[in-house]
């Protein structure tokens, strides 16, 4: 490994991780109570200022942030003290590194050297996703049980099998979507969506709809939070949580929303691909050469950027809009209904692509 | 230390913004409060009032209710509070994390209102350290919001970390706190 | 001893798609959604495009900017009256002691030189007060009302909220709007010319 890539791939893994946690994490809170306030008839919050700036709310993030930052820090009586430390940690790192395959632009050719613009091309990316996911349901499941807490230990039996369920069907739900492009690494996907008519959304709309369904109820979002529920089992596994372990629970919620729209957007819409535009075409309209490429680069990144944003706002509509599953009906949802449809559609599409109804990518 | 603000910034000749890591702080403390509602009675009707769209609580940035006193900083009693209902209040308060402040919302809370009987605590600064009186019955939401902006400018105004640390409530047992280390 | 089964019937039968919930959630998604855009293209036109207070279609009142205008039978915080002579119109009868539901006012009397009787102290616990106006009802000199003054009674001390005579006095001109309330108002007691 020479310097180049080493820098190259340093930079890439700086962009993503300080876009999540930068960028992502502070506007999602900020996102968070101003769409709920603009859906519900009000404003939300629009006070804190500095030195008479209120940038339409956005210093409440920052102010979250320092409060919590600044809390006591403690550990319940009877707790296990190094899990109940270690649990937050569990929970936040998967959630980043989740991001790590997910490609936010394309390769370009940049000084004579192809930049591809994913932080680690696996060949079976999907798979690492999936994988990781699973890891972070050990923080939460680790969370409550080190709390010595009524309410953490039933939130975290809930969430434990709420998060298992869901991602045995979130798996199913996506093989017909690997089917339609014969492949598992998520460079390859975004690859072949560079027409408009092989994005994902046209021949795969069903799994779109199932596989949000599954991603948000894997990520604990209404209507799917059970496991922290407000009105039933007090703050569910974090409960005996507060000030940074707090911050870190909360960063990895919003962050598994990042993730979740950056997969949608990766798999269902195309990616960086800007519809009816092909990458060649691209770069010459910025004028070909170098200065083409970085430019292609910057627009590609952004239209990636614009795309998961809609996502996030999609699923705030979803969050702010539906009342909270009963913790049997989410059972029943995840196994008795979708579940048998992703298996459905599994061999729908494995006839339509055999009898050639359903035309796969190139 | 050692030079005031005025000086140390003409010192700079002026091209320098500065400030205390107190007041940052208190700064963040006072725009964001995660709120402890706990209702028992009538007043929860102005505070549902003060949460809806017409007054909204969340401008101030103190929307988000808590339900887990770990993780709450403001504790909202509201509504009548009775001896049996006490020991409660004061476990709750006890359990909560520092820095954290007691908002009284409404007459029974502030004093014991209109009941003065046997099963009314008579004022809840008789169990627990109170930062803000809001009188009324039930308060206006607008004086629920000047109760709020008064305890804005009461964390701006002591911004000393070390004033915070309120410990357990004076009534209750020792070992009420429930944590360790 | 046969057992009758009674059938109920309960409602309308759903169809399939209908108990999927699907069109529900779609409906409930569509109108928060309307709400959405349509609370931000009325936003939009009131920051950014300049168009003002009346374009807003969100009703919040911007509490401490903005504050809402309340009737005249509203009843705020009470209130002595000074008369013309710049003295209390207050007799300390006794009767809004004696009608305050959560006893907060305390009045001791005295006798003036020319056999005017008036409160030496009066005392009347903010803190306690209901607001329920029963001081006003009975009083038969009008020296009591209910003024306009609801928000910024908060403090930071319980003993701020106990108010003496002194604080309690208000120019009879500033309630004008009020008395002439009580005098028009069928029910009101404070029919003393």
């Amino acid at each position: 490994m020479d310097t180049a890539a080493i820098l190259e791939t340093g930079a890439k893994l700086a962009f993503v991780i300080g876009i999540n946690l930068g960028f992502f994490a502070p506007v999602l809170a900020w996102v968070e109570r101003k769409q709920s306030a603009v859906m519900q008839d009000r404003i939300g919050a629009n006070r804190a200022d500095i030195f008479g700036f209120t940038v339409i709310g956005l210093f409440h993030s920052l102010a979250d942030a320092l409060k919590l930052i600044f809390k006591e820090d403690f550990v319940p009586r009877g707790a296990d003290v190094t899990m109940h430390r270690l649990a937050p940690m569990i929970a936040l790192i998967p959630a980043l590194m989740g991001m790590a395959v997910i490609p936010f632009g394309g390769t370009y050719e940049i000084g004579g050297h192809a930049v591809n613009l994913v932080v680690a091309d696996l060949d079976m990316g999907l798979l690492f996703v999936f994988a990781i996911a699973s890891v972070a349901t050990y923080g939460v499941v680790i969370g409550a049980w080190a709390s010595n807490n009524n309410w953490s230990m039933l939130g975290g039996l809930r969430a434990a099998a709420q998060m298992f369920s869901y991602e045995v069907t979130m798996g199913l739900t996506i093989i017909g979507l690997l089917m339609y492009y014969q492949s598992l690494s998520l460079v390859e996907i975004v690859a072949k969506q560079e027409s408009f008519w092989n994005w994902g959304i046209i021949y795969q709309w069903p799994a779109f709809i199932l596989f949000l369904a599954c991603a948000i109820a894997e990520n604990k979002r209404v209507p799917f939070d059970i496991p922290e529920a407000e009105s039933e089992i007090v703050a569910g596994y974090f409960t005996e949580y507060s000030g940074m372990k707090f911050i870190m629970f909360w960063t990895a919620e919003f962050i598994e929303v990042v993730t979740i729209s950056a997969l949608c957007v990766v798999l269902f819409f195309g990616g960086h691909h800007c519809a009816f535009i092909s990458d060649a075409g691209l770069v010459a309209l910025f004028g070909g050469g170098d200065l083409g490429n970085i430019l292609a680069m910057l627009f590609g990144v952004a239209v990636f950027l614009v795309k998961v944003c809609v996502l996030i706002f999609i699923q705030m509509i979803i969050r702010w809009t539906l009342p909270r599953f009963r913790y049997d009906q989410v059972m029943m949802l995840g196994w008795k209904m979708i579940l048998p449809l992703s298996l459905v559609w599994i061999l729908f599409v494995g006839v339509a692509i055999l009898t050639g109804l359903m035309p796969t990518p190139a | 230390m050692g030079m005031s603000d005025d000086k140390a910034v003409e010192a700079l000749g002026g091209s320098a913004i500065v400030t205390r890591l107190d007041s940052v702080i208190a700064w963040g403390r006072k725009f964001s409060f995660f709120t402890y509602p706990f209702i028992t009675a009538c007043c929860g009707m102005e505070f549902m009032s003060v949460a809806g769209p017409r007054y909204d609580i969340d401008r101030f940035g103190a929307a988000l209710p808590r339900f887990s006193p770990r993780q709450a900083d403001l504790l909202l009693v509201v509504g009548t509070i009775s001896h049996k209902q006490a020991p409660i209040l004061v476990k709750v308060y006890n359990q909560m994390a520092e820095p954290k402040w007691v908002f009284a919302f409404g007459a029974c809370v502030v004093s014991g209102g209109m009941y003065d009987n046997y099963a009314t605590v008579q004022g809840i600064d008789t169990l627990i350290p109170v930062d803000v009186y809001v009188p009324g019955c039930p308060p206006r939401p607008e004086m629920v919001l000047d109760g709020l902006i008064k305890l804005q400018e009461k964390v701006v105004a002591t911004p000393n970390q070390n004033s915070y640390v309120r410990g357990i409530a004076p009534v209750g047992e020792a070992d009420d706190r429930i944590v360790t280390g | 001893m046969a057992i009758t089964i009674k059938k109920i019937e309960r409602g309308p039968k759903l169809t399939l798609w209908e108990r999927s919930f699907v069109p529900e959630i779609l409906r409930g998604m569509w109108i928060t959604s309307r709400h959405f855009f349509h609370n931000m293209k009325t936003l939009t036109q009131e920051f950014a495009l300049g168009g003002g207070r009346s374009k807003r279609s969100i009703m919040t009142l911007y509490y401490p900017e903005e504050r809402p205008v309340t009737p005249v039978a509203y009843r705020g915080r009470p209130v002595l009256v000074r008369g013309a002579n710049g003295l209390e119109k207050c007799v300390a009868c006794g009767l809004c002691e004696a009608a305050c539901p959560p006893h907060c006012i305390s009045i001791v009397g005295a006798e003036r030189d020319n056999g005017d009787r008036y409160p030496t102290t009066y005392t009347l616990d903010g803190a306690k007060c209901i607001f329920c106006g029963r001081c006003e009802e009975v009083c038969p000199k009008e020296a009591i009302v209910m003024s306009d003054d609801w928000a910024e009674l908060c403090t930071y001390d319980r003993g701020e909220m106990l108010y003496d005579k002194e604080r309690l006095l208000r120019p009879e001109a500033s309630l004008a709007r009020r008395l002439a309330f009580l005098r028009n108002n069928a029910f009101s007691k404070a029919r003393y010319q």
